[in-house]
């Protein structure tokens, strides 16, 4: 394979190399198959809204959720044919593309654990309220649980991303106390947000070092160039949204 | 309909000892703690409270109170109803077509639910509470403690010396002379043959079995042990903060100087677990700025009186969206 980067970029008007560093305090319920910057970054572009502009926008539910226009550079991957459902992921119908934001850095989990979330049903309150003769806890949608949600655990988590620090860092510190899932219940808590400008060219936002050494620090689609793991994956924010679906290399782990 | 975003600081001291468990070891229950590395690299095991239990606790008190101020009579409500207000509901339906107006109806007409989240047809709606854990005051926990708890003396102690032991004993009430004279002519009999053979050394430890008697025991947090977490709220709406105030307010047992007493755990019936809190609330300026305010911190007198009228005034409104829900 060709380990030159196929990759174009449209870089933010005045924007620059950054690193962007998040100091934990919570382990994170995360199964740590790559947290992308862009789509936290996009998290928050979208509570910074107006209310009126956020009801408009289709909920994420939707079958083609929005692009929210994001402070950071794009890259540009040009696929040969991009039919059907890729075609709508394309620029033109020719080039995929995606935010210039990496994966977390490196491998930063000092350790991977879990924690149980327990849901208690409220027969004691249904025994006052309800009038029915029984509640089924075994199954059902009903049912008592304690589910396990893996964790891991750092002090510092870094990524590398291309565009206006300025803003990502108001972003970040304005609406993003915390990461993963399991937020509103006390996990990946966020104690602080640094970013700070880094040298070095947009190119350095998605791969890491040059030549035949290159490997891409977050998911590129496969027509990249690059080496990397192979698999189907989400390349733009919404990550979680199976729209965003193509075939794609990834860091190794 | 203004929207704030902000945040209450807890802090809060054991009265009693807090039992928050989970799993077993031999007889006695273990605390639940979190796996940390700590800044030296070291791994350390710190007890905690979830934040998903004290967030149970704040709903519940938020819907109890609500349903107070409504009259609710018991008996009027049907198990998804009741499933949706105290644990959140559940995913009933599918497609992706989302009813967003029943949203907006709950969010407006009940606003302690919108306030904590839940499931309902076929949509999820985002809590706008963010409950952290309660951690304890620690050596373990010193690089993330909040900046007025850095120089608090318990700063200086292990997690392990806030770590306790207690113990409980059932009786085998059968065997004692109040309740044997409940007991049926066979029965009666049968103790005496037991309370017999004990004394002489002859029990049949097999049959011995069915006495209830047991001891059991139990790890704890230790009183005085100092816990510091926060609640926060994103774009909540008036009604929605003065539900957060309102759950406060129920869930205290009691008050204590300027704050509130309350109780976190288990085994809060029989003595364990309750804490002297204080809330500090605060509204979001800018960025990560808080600036003080009293808005969401409940009072001695009670959620503000614009919130029970809402709730009253529109009372078949909200159970009737309530309803139409879970449908």
């Amino acid at each position: 394979m060709d380990a030159t980067p196929r990759i174009h970029f449209a870089e933010l008007r005045g924007g620059a190399l950054m690193r962007v560093t998040a100091v934990m305090g919570e382990p994170v319920a995360y199964l740590g198959d790559l947290m992308h910057v862009d789509g936290i970054v996009a998290a928050a572009a979208y509570r910074d809204l107006p209310e009126r502009t956020r009801r408009r926008v289709p909920p994420l539910s939707c079958e083609w959720p929005v692009d929210l226009r994001i402070p950071l550079s794009r890259w540009f991957v040009s696929v040969s044919e991009a039919r059907g459902r890729l075609s709508k992921m394309t620029r033109d119908g020719h080039a995929l593309w995606g935010w210039c934001g990496s994966a977390e850095i490196g491998d930063p989990w000092l350790r991977r654990g879990k924690i149980e979330i327990r849901k208690r049903p409220p027969v004691e309150e249904m025994r006052r309220y309800a009038q029915d003769a029984t509640v089924q806890l075994g199954a059902g949608p009903l049912k008592a649980y304690d589910m396990a949600v893996p964790t891991v655990f750092a002090h510092r988590i870094s990524w590398m991303a291309h565009g206006d620090a300025g803003e990502v860092r108001r972003l970040l510190s304005r609406y993003i106390p915390a990461i993963g899932k399991k937020r509103n219940l006390g996990c990946g808590t966020v104690l602080e947000w640094v970013v700070e400008e880094v040298p070095g060219s947009v190119m350095d936002s998605v791969v890491a070092g040059s030549g035949a050494r290159a490997l891409p620090i977050r998911r590129l689609p496969a027509e990249c160039g690059l080496r990397g793991a192979r698999r189907r994956g989400s390349i733009r924010a919404p990550y979680h949204h199976a729209s965003r679906d193509c075939d794609c290399v990834e860091p190794q782990c | 309909m203004t929207r704030q975003s902000g945040k209450v600081d807890i802090r809060a001291v054991a009265l009693e000892p807090i039992t928050h468990n989970a799993g077993t070891s031999g007889n006695t229950q273990l605390l639940r703690v979190q796996e940390i590395v700590t800044g030296d690299g070291k791994l350390a095991r710190v007890p905690f409270i979830s934040g998903n239990s004290v967030k149970h606790r704040l709903r519940a008190a938020a819907v109890r109170y609500a349903l107070d101020v409504l009259e609710v009579p018991d008996g009027s409500l049907s198990k998804a109803e009741v499933d949706l207000i105290f644990s959140g509901g559940h995913l009933s339906k599918g497609g992706s077509a989302v009813d967003l107006q029943t949203a907006r109806r709950l969010e407006e007409l009940f606003p302690a639910l919108s306030l904590c989240g839940y499931s309902a047809g076929n949509c999820m709606t985002e809590s706008k509470i963010r409950v952290s854990h309660l951690h304890v005051v620690c050596e373990e926990n010193a690089w993330r403690l909040p900046d007025d708890l850095r120089k608090h003396p318990a700063v200086k102690l292990r997690a392990g010396a806030l770590r306790g032991e207690e113990f409980g004993t059932r009786r085998d009430a059968a065997l004692s002379g109040d309740s044997v004279r409940l007991l049926t002519a066979g029965e009666q009999e049968k103790v005496v043959v037991k309370k017999t053979k004990k004394l002489k050394g002859e029990g049949d430890e097999k049959k011995d079995r069915d006495s209830l008697q047991m001891i059991y025991d139990f790890q704890v947090i230790r009183p005085g042990a100092t816990f510091f977490g926060s609640v926060v709220y994103e774009d909540a709406t008036e009604m929605e903060r003065a539900a957060l105030a309102s759950a406060f307010h129920r869930a205290s047992t009691g008050s204590r100087g300027d704050g509130l007493t309350m109780s976190v755990g288990g085994k809060s019936s029989v003595g364990f677990g309750s804490i002297a809190v204080e809330l500090r609330g605060s509204v979001r300026a800018s960025a990560a700025q808080y600036e003080p305010s009293t808005g969401v911190v409940a009072h001695a007198d009670g959620p503000n009186r614009e919130y029970v009228e809402h709730l009253r005034s529109r009372r078949d409104d909200i159970l009737a969206t309530i309803r139409e829900a879970v449908r």
